[in-house]
């Protein structure tokens, strides 16, 4: 199938009838809850209403197509392959935050573990219908630099999460956001700090270059602004992840 | 809602759903014959929902919540004519495919609103 396809049609029809039958569960369920008991649990509500919105974004991009939706649809997939796997993992290590079951509770055990497969086959659905075959869908990075940066940029988001989360505790006392950001920031903080030194390493950092990148984890938001001044000069290499020249 | 009311749809809704799968296999695409069996099918969906919303007005909330049973008893209704729709566009076999999508999930919806009626169950 050297052709683009449409994501909607042939298989992907069965493809969108699953996603639809989860956009509409998930939605129903989500109003439901959020409607009458958002205070009983308000962050297993609220991954609830989450979820259902990209199940929607999902069914419907899948549906269309196009250009743009197929590109919205990789972001869904991955964003719901994430969030499958994160709550799964959370429900299990820490039971008791999720007093009401979510749709990826426990890996989407409750619906025959569907929720973790589904994008799993929506990813490699669009890989297959993709106008460049071969190339992957996936919007991760492809070499250390690549991860670097996703890295420095994932730490500054959590980053803003945890703070949101502070807001939030003392606006509202709700605990719920603090402790998801917090275990979310734990993850990018060490995941940056592994790949700044692998990175360091890879494009022969001057000390000092790396210790200031090293230095910018534990400042809020700065490994935003050491990833772009790494970027601009020529410390992550090329776009194609040659080395750069020793510096 | 009762047990003998979900084994009805469960019953139909098997019947319905093999013969889409049968459709499937030998590579064929959604014909006319199996709208006639999606409309069967939305018909005892009906008659199920009519008898829940009887029992609804004649007894108690059900021990599950009453929003939660209501949404499914909405939701259930449309399966049928949107997979009706989205699946008759399609003119290879992955139309019939639609159709068991759509049995396999109006009657695991049945069987949630027993459980919702009876308070047992996630």
């Amino acid at each position: 199938m050297a052709e683009e396809v449409a994501t909607g049609s042939g298989p992907g029809r069965l493809l969108v009838a699953v996603y639809g039958v989860f956009a509409i569960g998930a939605t129903s369920r989500a109003a439901v809850q959020i409607a009458i008991q958002f205070h009983e649990a308000p962050l297993a509500y609220a991954l609830s209403a989450f979820a259902a919105v990209v199940y929607d974004v999902a069914t419907v991009t899948l549906a269309l197509g196009g250009r743009g939706s197929r590109r919205i649809a990789t972001i869904a997939c991955t964003t719901e392959l994430c969030g499958v796997l994160a709550v799964g993992t959370f429900t299990l290590v820490d039971p008791a935050a999720f007093p009401d079951d979510t749709v990826w509770s426990g890996f989407g055990q409750g619906y025959v573990f569907i929720p973790l497969i589904l994008p799993v086959i929506g990813l490699l659905w669009l890989r297959h219908t993709a106008p460049g075959r071969g190339r992957i869908p996936v919007p991760l990075p492809e070499t250390l630099s690549g991860w670097f940066r996703f890295a420095a940029i994932t730490e500054g988001i959590t980053w803003i999460g945890l703070i949101s989360g502070i807001v939030v505790r003392s606006a509202a006392g709700v605990d719920e956001v603090v402790w998801l950001f917090g275990r979310l920031h734990g993850v990018a903080f060490i995941a940056y700090v592994v790949l700044t030194l692998a990175t360091w390493r890879a494009q022969r950092w001057h000390p000092l270059a790396g210790l200031v990148g090293l230095a910018a984890s534990v400042v809020p938001l700065a490994t935003w602004p050491f990833e772009w001044w790494a970027g601009r000069t020529g410390r992550l290499g090329a776009r194609d992840g040659t080395a750069a020249p020793v510096r | 809602m009762n047990g003998t009311m979900v084994g009805v749809v469960a019953a139909v809704t098997l019947v319905m759903g093999v013969w889409a799968l049968v459709t499937v296999i030998r590579d064929r695409p959604m014909t006319v014959p199996h709208v006639i069996g999606l409309a069967v099918v939305e018909l005892v969906v009906l008659v199920g929902v009519g008898y829940a919303i009887v029992r609804l007005t004649h007894g108690g909330p059900p021990h599950g919540g009453l929003v939660t049973f209501i949404a499914y008893l909405v939701g259930v209704v449309l399966i049928p004519p949107i997979a009706t729709g989205w699946g008759l566009v399609e003119r290879t076999r992955w139309g019939p495919a639609v159709i068991i999508v759509a049995c396999v999930a109006v009657a695991f919806m049945f069987l949630r609103m027993l459980q919702i009626w009876q308070g047992t169950g996630g």
